[in-house]
């Protein structure tokens, strides 16, 4: 089984999102997959609740008021976590996972916030020592953009680099509504965009 | 066939002509007789040491002796050819010391040479090039080759089509080889020329080939797994076609059998990764050509098990013998027909057009990205995923059973073939002694749902070969079916109890894939 953690300290950068995708593709390619809420907001909870019959099954976990047992029989568990998760809470979350995967935007006021969030996750153990692998996702993202540029030459700066970049589009919006993902559709041009995020989902079955 | 730089094809000699003249058309074609003879000594020391020793003579008094020695398996690229002028058609056996430790050189010597068969044809080739269908370029040689084999005292027709691959992808050959079925050409000659005279000497049927056992790389992806055991499939059936079409054993129509189940087994086990759409048509003509065989196998199975256990049950024994010898007849006329499908271009054309399909890569073609992550996820997490999605389907089709009629046994014996495909593919990933209690508790229970269903199918085969017998035959075919009837009534009655117990044995043991 494998563990992936879907957190920054921000609200509103695409968490759930993110891990709605990562799930529903990871089920798509008939992983037995578990998507683990964190967050008491319960947005991810209330996805699944949406989510139609017809679409690849995603085995739901409500770990708002505590991380619970991962479930026997799931190849891949994914937990969205609540903006500011922090201390304990944070540590607990990490050791759990063998990768995290952080959305970030291309804002200016998300520099710093970004900057303080990775510096945290630095410090956890696991993260210090290369066990778990941080994976940036660029959310939002618009090509040729000034925020988009920005954001590149910031990550360059700080020696890392951006795992995908996920295009600012309305229909993520509009599949949230109903419990689905881009990956829940079959159409040429979903598929194209499903292309964006293939290189963070083979860089998260490689972790 | 992986690999494969030649393929020949049947050709039947009313079409020689004609194919011939179509050949010379082309640029650079010219036709040439060829005599061969193949030297060794009384007792085979040469054929021994892997070794064949040719004398050709060409056109004019050119003779030319050539000594080819197989390669030795651990350096796979030093299989050598020594060739040398003749001053006449008698061989030069000092040759051989280039090949041979001198004590068996000695002994070659002192046993001396004998011609062990010989070839003698004409061939006419002519060059093809052109394009594959994915752009790559290739060269090929056309031969057709129109003749006899002389071994012993017995004379064998040589009648064939040669593609030969100079350069290029061998989807082209595949492809090329398709391009020229039909009009008499069709039949895939899977026995080498030097083969066949062997086999003509030795007097044996084809030999039956049976599956490679597969040791599985847990750390190779999904899907360069799949392409080697495909492949694994293809030749099994293949290789099988010699005896089919010759003999038509019995267990070369099992095992012909066994290769196509396994191969369609493999793309359900496979389906999430691998793309069938360009290999539809020739699946399904594959699926044609199992039921075809089944209808043999069916005899089979009820003329040597089925019909003796229903003998002890104390039918008239003439009305047996009647039974079994129309049996007998119907097969040999199944047989007949199976091999006039299997030699037509149909089934030619579908053969070449899965190793193409194989070969040429074009099962890679990717539906959804996603399918990506499987393909290079390592075949061991992907095996347990498809094991366990196969073992839940069985458990489910259990559940229905145990609450319903043996229609439901059925399907479950079907669900059971698959999980025994999925295990017997993926077994090798884990120690033996995990997979083996599974595995053996697995086949007891496919063995009395095997015994069920082959008496179920034995007695539709009676009426069935009832219906096309004889008169007088027809008559002893209803009273043995009555028979076959009131054993299966008995036999399901107690049947669905211990075929329950057996399940739950089963169900008991825990699944070999699982971690905890
Ligand atoms: N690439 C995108 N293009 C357009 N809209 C997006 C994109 N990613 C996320 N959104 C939208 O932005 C909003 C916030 O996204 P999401 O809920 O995934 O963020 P979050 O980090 O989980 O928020 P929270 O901190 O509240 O948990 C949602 O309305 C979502 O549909
Ligand atoms: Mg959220």
């Amino acid at each position: 089984m494998r563990t992936i953690l879907v957190i920054n300290l921000k609200g509103g950068c695409g968490k759930t999102t993110v891990a709605t995708h990562i799930a529903a593709a990871m089920a798509r390619s008939s992983a037995a997959t578990g998507l683990a809420d964190l967050d008491r907001q319960g947005s991810a909870r209330r996805w699944l609740k949406l989510r139609p019959a017809r679409a690849e099954a995603i085995q739901g976990l409500d770990w708002s008021k505590a991380l619970g047992k991962p479930p026997r029989g799931v190849d891949r568990l994914i937990l969205d976590s609540p903006a500011g998760l922090r201390g304990d809470a944070l540590t607990a979350a990490v050791d759990l996972a063998d990768c995290i995967v952080a959305p970030i935007l291309p804002s200016v006021f998300d520099e710093m916030a970004t900057d303080r969030f990775l510096k945290r996750i630095d410090k956890i153990k696991a993260v210090a020592k290369g066990a778990t692998p941080t994976l940036l996702v660029a959310n939002r993202y618009r090509p040729n953009s000034i925020a988009g540029r920005r954001l590149e030459a910031y990550i360059a700066g700080a020696g890392r680099s951006l795992t995908a970049r996920i295009v600012e589009r309305a229909l993520y919006a509009d599949l949230a509504t109903q419990g689905l993902t881009l990956f829940d559709q079959t159409t040429a041009s979903a598929r194209r965009i499903q292309e964006e995020w293939m290189p963070l989902l083979e860089a998260v079955d490689r972790a | 066939m992986a690999d494969e730089r030649e393929i020949s094809i049947k050709a039947a000699p009313a079409a020689v002509a004609a194919l011939r003249a179509r050949l010379l058309k082309r640029p650079g074609a010219e036709t040439v007789s060829l005599y061969s003879a193949y030297y060794d000594t009384a007792d085979g020391l040469l054929g021994a040491n892997r070794i064949a020793f040719r004398v050709r003579k060409g056109d004019g008094d050119v003779y030319i002796q050539t000594i080819k020695t197989a390669a030795p398996a651990d350096q796979p690229f030093k299989r050598g050819e020594i060739e040398q002028p003749l001053a006449d058609e008698r061989p030069e056996i000092g040759a051989l010391q280039a090949v041979l430790a001198p004590d068996q050189f000695r002994a070659v010597e002192q046993a001396g040479l004998a011609q062990r068969y010989a070839t003698i044809f004409d061939r006419t080739r002519a060059p093809l090039s052109g394009l594959d269908r994915s752009g790559e370029a290739f060269t090929a040689e056309l031969a057709l080759d129109v003749g006899r084999i002389e071994a012993g005292d017995r004379i064998l027709p040589i009648s064939e089509l040669e593609v030969e691959l100079k350069a290029g992808s061998s989807a082209a050959l595949f492809e090329v080889a398709k391009a020229w079925v039909g009009g008499g050409v069709a039949g895939i000659q899977v026995t080498s020329k030097g083969a066949r005279a062997e086999q003509a000497l030795s007097g044996a049927a084809p030999s039956v080939a049976y599956a490679r056992s597969f040791t599985p790389d847990p750390k190779a992806s999904a899907l360069a797994s799949f392409g080697q055991m495909a492949q694994d499939c293809i030749d099994q059936w293949t290789l099988n076609l010699p005896n089919l079409t010759e003999t038509g054993d019995v267990e070369a129509v099992h095992q012909a059998r066994v290769a196509i189940r396994r191969l369609r087994s493999l793309l359900v086990v496979f389906a999430p990764i691998i793309a069938t759409d360009a290999a539809a048509a020739d699946l399904a003509a594959l699926k044609r050509a199992f039921l075809m065989l089944g209808d043999i196998r069916n005899i089979d199975v009820l003329a040597a098990e089925t019909l003796p256990l229903l003998m002890a049950s104390g039918f008239d024994p003439r009305d047996g013998a009647r039974v079994q010898a129309a049996l007998a007849r119907r097969r040999e006329a199944l047989w007949r027909a199976a091999v006039e499908r299997i030699d037509g271009p149909g089934h030619t054309r579908m053969l070449l057009g899965l190793a193409g399909w194989l070969e040429g890569d074009l099962w890679q073609a990717e539906a959804e990205p996603v399918q990506r992550l499987w393909r290079q996820r390592p075949l061991g997490p992907f095996a347990a995923q498809r094991l366990d999605r196969a073992h839940r389907k069985a458990r489910k089709a259990a559940k229905r059973a145990e609450a319903g009629a043996i229609a439901d046994w059925h399907n479950l014996r079907i669900d059971l073939k698959k999980l025994r495909y999925a295990a017997e593919f993926f077994g090798g990933l884990y120690p033996a002694d995990a997979a083996r209690p599974y595995v053996r508790a697995l086949r007891t229970l496919q063995d009395d749902l095997g015994r069920l269903n082959d008496l179920e199918v034995a007695q539709a085969t009676l009426l069935a070969s009832g219906r096309a017998a004889a008169a007088p035959d027809r008559a002893a075919f209803g009273r043995v079916a009555l028979y076959a009837q009131a054993y299966l009534a008995g036999a399901s009655s107690g049947a669905t109890g211990a075929l329950a117990r057996k399940w739950r044995a089963f169900a008991k043991i825990d699944p070999f894939w699982r971690e905890d």
